[in-house]
């Protein structure tokens, strides 16, 4: 490799990076005020209120508040300019940017993984047998090469947009059986499937840990990383929507998500930052 | 004599009853106890801020739940600022000076009002802020005031209807000899019926400040939010207990949120019970203003 080739990769390389992660730091925040309100989706919370925390530590006089209510509340706030930014779990519908001229900013990739008892000896299953399970046509561990116990559905609330995902890509747009029981958030799922030893349902890859098992789909792992790359398929991602352009200091918290201390937050939120397009 | 059977049936289930709201409240109680005091401390009230940064407003608090009790207790002093006066009145008016025909008017709109669910106060606030957005103030957005003004509607009924028993509910005896002595209509309304029905009048109030302090459709519609620090002015968004539970309850990621709540939810507890003593308070100061005798809690 010649020095023209060598210098020309590095040049790409810096074209690159600056183009994942604008310069924006807490530095450009500097002598301004104002409000930021932020509401929607509830799995963007822990990202948003990072950066509001470490914004805010810096500068004062700027106020940021979080808040959720989930992706449709998300829409209708920042559309009728009750907030500056709303945060949505799925892409924006067509009706939704004419109606209201919303931008849309996507920032991280989130994948959502089956998840069962840790006692539960199951280690895999395929898609078909995944829809069976939710619609209810398959009630017993047995058949899947289980105890002899039956399945408790657990499932996500309506508008929720982990459900969304997971009904969308990971059961084919089937509806699932009415005979569930829904929880609210990750972290109410965790808790629930980690004390029920009959229980299937489904969380976000970043909130994995060892109080639950997680199943591969169609030989599908789910991990972080396959999100990423793409073998791993029942994935969203997390968007902020503005009316219109963003301005002045919703710009630049916008701009400080994608910025490197912003995808640390993401990544510590359990999620992969995604570069601005 | 002997008493029939159904005399002893009818006395010992009345006594379970009792005892079964006893036991209810003792067992909440005892739940919120077990459950939140583990978590009492620096850190459940302002997370890893130096506690006397975050009192004075030097540093925000980010994981502790001072913000939302400073917007509850913010909350509440705006709600009663708005509703003591106009709920009195009404009540004073109902009692004492209003026709039979407003009397039957107003009475009537006061029950509509008692009867409609917060979370309908919560939608009206909404509406009214995306209306008055369009219309005259493009800038109008949801915050504390427009919350307290919306509670305010809320707790109306309770101050009315508290203040017109109070009122109704002095001897007419005693206006009667008043009027024979020669006092005016509003003599005996201020200086002697007023007085008399204070106490009415304030646990009335202190009802209606609990209902403030625990609301939680109105506010998550009309201002409160997850994460705003402490309450900056009337026209921001605020942080307040019951929504903090509520949103927690609702969407909490880890066990350490979770106790986060019950911890806040015993915070809401302790002061509902200051509230219900500071009434007792006053009622025992009321008497020995007014009575000049010991009241019966004291002896």
């Amino acid at each position: 490799m010649n020095r023209l080739h060598i210098l020309s990769l590095s040049l790409l390389f810096c074209c690159l990076t600056m183009g994942t992660a604008p310069a924006t730091t807490l530095k450009d925040f500097q002598g301004q005020k104002g409000t930021v309100n932020i509401a929607g989706g509830t799995a963007h919370i822990p990202v948003m209120k990072a950066a509001a925390r470490s914004i805010m530590s810096a500068e004062p006089d700027i106020r940021i508040t979080v808040t959720g209510g989930g992706s449709g509340v998300g829409v209708q706030q920042v559309g009728e300019g009750l907030v500056d930014i709303g945060n949505t779990g799925r892409a924006l519908k067509e009706s939704e940017i004419e109606k209201y001229g919303l931008q849309s900013f996507p920032f991280a990739i989130d994948g959502v993984a089956v998840a069962i008892h840790p006692a539960n000896p199951v280690s895999g299953l395929t898609q078909e047998q995944l829809i069976k399970i939710f619609t209810g046509e398959i009630t017993r561990w047995q058949d899947l090469g289980g105890p002899d116990a039956p399945i408790t559905l657990y499932v996500r609330e309506d508008g929720s947009g982990t459900r969304e995902t997971f009904e969308e890509r990971g059961l084919n747009k089937a509806v699932p059986s009415t005979n569930s029981n829904v929880s609210n958030s990750n972290g109410a799922m965790k808790t629930m499937i980690a004390q029920d030893k009959n229980a299937i349902g489904y969380v976000g890859i970043g909130h994995l840990d060892s109080s639950i098992k997680a199943l591969p789909v169609d030989g599908m792992q789910p991990t972080q990383e396959n999100a990423q790359n793409g073998s791993y398929i029942i994935t969203r991602l997390l968007y902020m929507n503005t009316k219109g352009e963003p301005q002045g200091l919703v710009r630049l918290f916008i701009d400080y998500i994608y910025s490197k201390d912003g995808q640390g937050f993401i990544a510590a939120a359990g999620y992969i930052p995604k570069s601005k397009d | 004599m002997k008493r029939p059977l159904i005399f002893h049936v009818f006395r010992s289930s009345m006594g379970l009853s009792a005892a079964l709201v006893l036991g209810c409240v003792g067992t909440l109680f005892f739940f919120l106890l077990l459950k939140g005091l583990p978590t009492w401390g620096t850190e459940l009230f302002f997370g890893d801020t130096a506690p006397m940064d975050a009192i004075m407003g030097k540093a925000p608090v980010w994981e502790g739940i001072w913000p939302a009790f400073m917007g509850t207790l913010c909350l509440m002093t705006v709600t009663m600022g708005l509703v003591l006066l106009p709920g009195i009145g009404c009540g004073i008016f109902l009692a004492e000076y209003a026709t039979p025909l407003w009397k039957k008017r107003v009475n009537t709109a006061i029950d509509l009002l008692a009867g409609a669910p917060s979370i309908v106060m919560g939608l009206f606030g909404f509406t009214l802020i995306l209306f008055l957005r369009r219309a005259f103030f493009p800038e109008a957005n949801t915050c504390l005031f427009l919350a307290a003004g919306c509670l305010s509607l809320l707790v109306t009924p309770v101050l009315v209807v508290n203040t017109r028993e109070a009122l109704e509910a002095v001897p007419s005896s005693i206006k009667l000899a008043a009027t024979s002595l020669g006092l005016s209509k509003n003599q005996i309304i201020f200086c002697l019926a007023v007085p008399m029905a204070v106490r009415g009048i304030v646990s009335g109030s202190i009802l209606a400040m609990g209902r403030c302090a625990e609301d939680t459709a109105v506010i998550m519609l009309t201002g409160a939010v997850a994460n705003a620090g402490l309450p900056s002015s009337l026209w921001a968004k605020f942080e307040a207990l019951p929504f903090t539970i509520y949103y927690t309850m609702a969407h909490y990621q880890s066990q350490e949120e979770l106790n986060l709540a019950f911890g806040a939810a015993l915070l809401l507890l302790f002061l509902a019970t200051a509230m219900v003593a500071l009434a007792k308070l006053l009622e025992v100061g009321h008497k020995l203003f007014w009575q000049g005798e010991r009241p019966s809690v004291l002896q």
